[in-house]
């Protein structure tokens, strides 16, 4: 009994778990978002650092390339600055370096407002997240995800969604 | 004779308590994994290192030929890794330390502009050993072994990888970043080339 259970133990603790070469983060927020018609707004765009990783943050003090959002913004939208959230402090083992980053959930906030609707008052904002990771293994190229989301305009007089 | 009582429940966790202590014992006392590699199970030693010629910043090239007769030790680098930059205070003292030796130091940076790496890297560690350009990266790819992380760009793998290679052109010291394992100061680079120098 005790042999099966050292076995057992020995063989999961032996096992490495792979990582996918581009699974480092996903997005995570909704495909479709009600914007108010003039009124400035904040869109939360929402990402998932996958578990064991971590990607470098927005701050430009380091020496890493940092956390970026690139949007191709419509006609008739304006967009502010990408505010991103406080990052985290970690100490590289064996290294008195402290690295600033993000890990697991990320929620950037993007100023928004509508210029112009248009006669459809919609609009697709389409951008990337440009980031570098690194796991407990590996340091990786820097890669792109990239996101689009569909803004719904209303008015004030009606509520959207 | 019941093969199970209303004890089997508290003997059958005791058992899973004791074997976790157990194994957590055995792996306290076994030593790093990464220097257990190195020292024992790493493959790539004794074989032949492939041969590069690469342009320093200055555009002079060099050719892994001329390092023949000489220990030099390779890293091989961007200006954003921070284990990179980590590493880097430590390849410079360990070539002021070992230069009288007969080790040459160099850092083979790959896929980025010379003027970056000149700022961020040269300038920015005062190095005064070779910094290569491996521009499309090509030289660390032809480093990494085929079958370590196989679904990753081979340079990619490469990133941060430490290597020694001997007078004769063979591997003696491969290592690659093991983050959990991060050996900034190059304790067991040196400890190796200490070896190789008796």
């Amino acid at each position: 009994m005790i042999g099966c259970h050292l076995l057992w133990l020995l063989g999961c603790s032996k096992e490495e778990q792979v990582p996918k070469t581009n699974d480092f983060v996903s997005f995570t927020g909704k495909n479709t978002y009600s914007i108010p018609s003039i009124q400035v707004d904040t869109l939360c765009l929402e990402f998932k650092v996958s578990e064991g990783f971590h990607i470098m943050s927005d701050e430009e003090k380091f020496a890493g390339i940092t956390t970026k959002i690139r949007l191709n913004t419509p006609e008739g939208l304006s967009v502010g600055s990408p505010i991103f959230p406080k990052p985290k402090a970690l100490q590289l083992r064996g290294a008195t370096d402290t690295l600033s980053v993000f890990e697991n959930h990320l929620e950037v906030l993007l100023p928004l407002q509508v210029i112009n609707s248009g006669k459809k008052g919609n609009f697709i904002l389409k951008g990337s997240l440009f980031y570098q990771a690194c796991d407990s293994r590996k340091c990786y190229f820097p890669r792109e995800l990239a996101f689009s989301v569909q803004l719904k305009c209303f008015n004030l007089s009606q509520p959207g969604e | 004779m019941k093969f199970f009582s209303s004890n089997t429940p508290i003997l059958y966790s005791g058992w899973i308590v004791l074997t976790i202590i157990v194994v957590a014992f055995l792996e306290a006392c076994t030593p790093s994994n990464a220097h257990n590699d190195q020292l024992e199970q790493n493959p790539y030693l004794g074989i032949n290192a492939p041969s590069f010629e690469l342009p320093d910043y200055h555009g002079a090239l060099y050719n892994s030929a001329q390092y023949k007769g000489k220990y030099a030790v390779i890293h091989i680098a961007t200006t954003w890794c921070p284990y990179c930059n980590a590493e880097a205070p430590y390849l410079e003292k360990l070539y002021q330390a070992y230069k009288d030796k007969g080790v040459e130091v160099l850092i083979i940076d790959v896929k980025e502009d010379k003027e970056l790496v000149k700022e961020k890297l040269i300038d920015r560690f005062n190095l005064s050993f070779p910094v290569l350009m491996d521009a499309d990266g090509q030289v660390a790819a032809s480093f990494a072994p085929d079958d370590v992380i196989p679904e990753l760009a081979r340079d990619e793998v490469m990133l941060a990888a430490n290597l020694i290679i001997g007078p004769e052109g063979k591997i003696q010291f491969f290592s690659l970043l093991n983050t959990n394992d991060f050996d900034a100061q190059l304790i067991h680079l040196k400890s190796r080339l200490d070896a190789l120098l008796q």
